[in-house]
């Protein structure tokens, strides 16, 4: 038992070694330039020797913008998906536009946000918020409506008011949706910062990429994906972890999280 | 969400339609905003140009502009389409042929989704130069995650017992997936498609931002930079309904063929 337990991250390290020696390997085997595949240890070393000065600045300037942005699409996406699933109109008024805002691509409305509000931190936050919303609003409507018939049917004979059931049923079951949203959402938080720097900024990560790119100067584009791609891995995996003790808290200690 | 069931009289749809009021008052209001925001409010027109004018412009300046432009980006976006879905739906197929690879490779895939388009997009242009290659490629590197995941999922979402069956009818193994996995597949991989096909428009377009040439991605650059909101606006509407359709046919393709999914869980009530 123990072993199968093992047996999943070990190979997936196999791999990941794989991948990194096959890399480095390949890199110096057929002695490709840095500029157009760097290695990972240069790459590893523009990580390093680039952090104070540039990458853990910016870094920082785009964290930021994702966190206020997730803020927001958390703020709104909640509010609006409790209301949804409480107002027949409500839902009939806006869920048919929030389904359809899927099929279009928002990214193409970043370039809108900056002519609208200007290159600071404002258009990455709704950038943000925009590529956000839509999980967390679409969850959070599926688990305020998830309560099972019966516990409702229970509910009315015990004579509950509406806001009770809402407060000790509904919210309460909704609560694993909103962060099964929440993760999607978290993943996609830190592209939607970059895209709005990207359109027009002056800080942060995106910035520090078309500087680098312009200058042929591939390995601080690496050590900047990498950067990325940390914080984004890191992000998920906070939010796992607080998911995991709210769910304890919440079902208590003997149920499962899914 | 209230579910049609088929052969139900005219005039319940009507009702139902009408029962939509809402959402038909809430667009109205939209588009009444946006037409008069600038004459109520004043702001300068590079903020909100009146909608009429925006159509106006997309209209007359179709045959000049965004066709063409448009014409280019849907190349991009078709090809790197079926690039990545083909590439996602094969490497499903060959992850899932092993548990122990699928396990140890999946994660991995998880790690590679979180690396924005936006960065890989450079990455192609200093590969594979200014042409249509690299754009391709962003879209179909897009579209690859998404019908990986959905693909993965689906090839295991056939049910244990009739699995069973078919092991003791002594099914090979292409008649378990001809018969089995793909039929129970079809309706995963198909949402996982149909993110994709969003997902290819933004390939498309974040390729031809970092890469150029002369796609509607940037017409949208172009104009951001001059404040041509009228132009950007115009922009937009093309590419939003490129993306519309493409989702629209796909949902379409969908419906043909897994008329007998539905059908099957509409008899069978909707026990997920």
């Amino acid at each position: 038992m123990k072993w199968s337990r093992l047996e999943q991250p070990l190979s997936t390290g196999a791999i990941v070694l794989l991948v990194i020696a096959a890399w480095e390997g390949g890199v110096a085997w057929l002695d490709i330039p840095p500029y157009l595949v760097p290695s990972l240890s240069e790459t590893v070393k523009t990580a390093i020797v680039e952090a104070d000065e540039v990458l853990i600045p910016a870094s920082l300037i785009t964290l930021n913008e994702a966190l206020w942005g997730l803020a927001a699409a958390t703020v709104v996406g909640v509010t609006l998906g409790m209301l949804a699933a409480e107002s027949k109109t409500l839902e009939r008024a806006f869920m048919p536009y929030i389904v359809a805002s899927q099929a279009v691509p928002m990214l193409a409305i970043a370039p809108l946000l900056i002519i609208w509000f200007g290159f600071g931190l404002a258009p990455k936050v709704i950038a943000t918020a925009l590529i956000c919303f839509f999980p967390i609003v679409i969850n959070t409507f599926a688990g305020m409506r998830s309560m099972e018939r019966d516990i409702g049917h229970l509910m009315t004979s015990l004579q509950a008011t509406r806001a009770q059931v809402i407060l000790k049923i509904q919210v309460p079951a909704a609560v694993p949706f909103i962060f099964a949203g929440f993760k999607n959402a978290v993943v996609f938080a830190v592209i939607g910062a970059l895209v709005a720097e990207w359109v027009g900024a002056t800080g942060g990560l995106g910035p520090v990429i078309i500087r680098a790119l312009g200058s042929f100067e591939t390995p601080l584009v690496f050590a900047a994906i990498l950067y990325i791609v940390a914080m984004s891995i890191s992000l998920f995996v906070m939010t796992t972890l607080v998911e995991r003790s709210v769910i304890r808290w919440l079902y208590g200690a003997t149920s499962q999280s899914a | 969400m209230p579910g049609g069931r088929p052969g139900r009289p005219a005039r319940a749809r009507l009702r139902r339609l009408i029962g939509y009021w809402p959402a038909l008052a809430v667009g109205a209001g939209a588009l009444l905003f946006w037409e008069l925001f600038g004459a109520v409010t004043g702001m300068p027109r590079y903020i909100l140009p009146p909608m009429h004018e925006v159509v106006v412009a997309a209209v007359v300046d179709a045959k000049s502009h965004y066709i063409p432009a448009g014409l280019v980006t849907l190349q991009e976006i078709v090809l790197g389409f079926f690039l990545g879905t083909a590439a996602g739906v094969g490497a499903a197929a060959v992850l899932t042929a092993s548990a122990r690879l699928e396990a140890a490779v999946m994660p991995l895939m998880a790690g590679l989704r979180a690396v924005p388009v936006l960065v890989v997009a450079p990455l192609f242009v200093i590969w594979f130069g200014f042409g249509l290659e690299p754009k391709v490629l962003v879209a179909g590197f897009v579209c690859f995650f998404p019908v990986l995941v959905s693909t993965v999922v689906g090839l295991k979402s056939a049910p244990e017992n009739e699995l069973a069956l078919f092991r003791s009818l002594m099914a090979s193994p292409g008649q378990v997936y001809l018969k089995l996995k793909i039929p129970y597949a079809m309706p995963h991989i198909f949402v996982g498609v149909k993110s994709a096909a969003v997902l290819s428009v933004i390939g498309a377009i974040v390729g031809e931002w970092v890469g150029g040439g002369n796609g509607i991605g940037v017409i949208l650059i172009r104009a951001t930079i001059a404040n041509a909101t009228t132009s950007l606006l115009a922009g937009v509407i093309y590419i939003a309904s490129a993306a519309v359709v493409l989702f629209l046919t796909i949902e379409g393709l969908e419906r043909v063929l897994l008329r007998w999914y539905y059908e099957s869980r509409a008899t069978r009530g909707d026990a997920s």
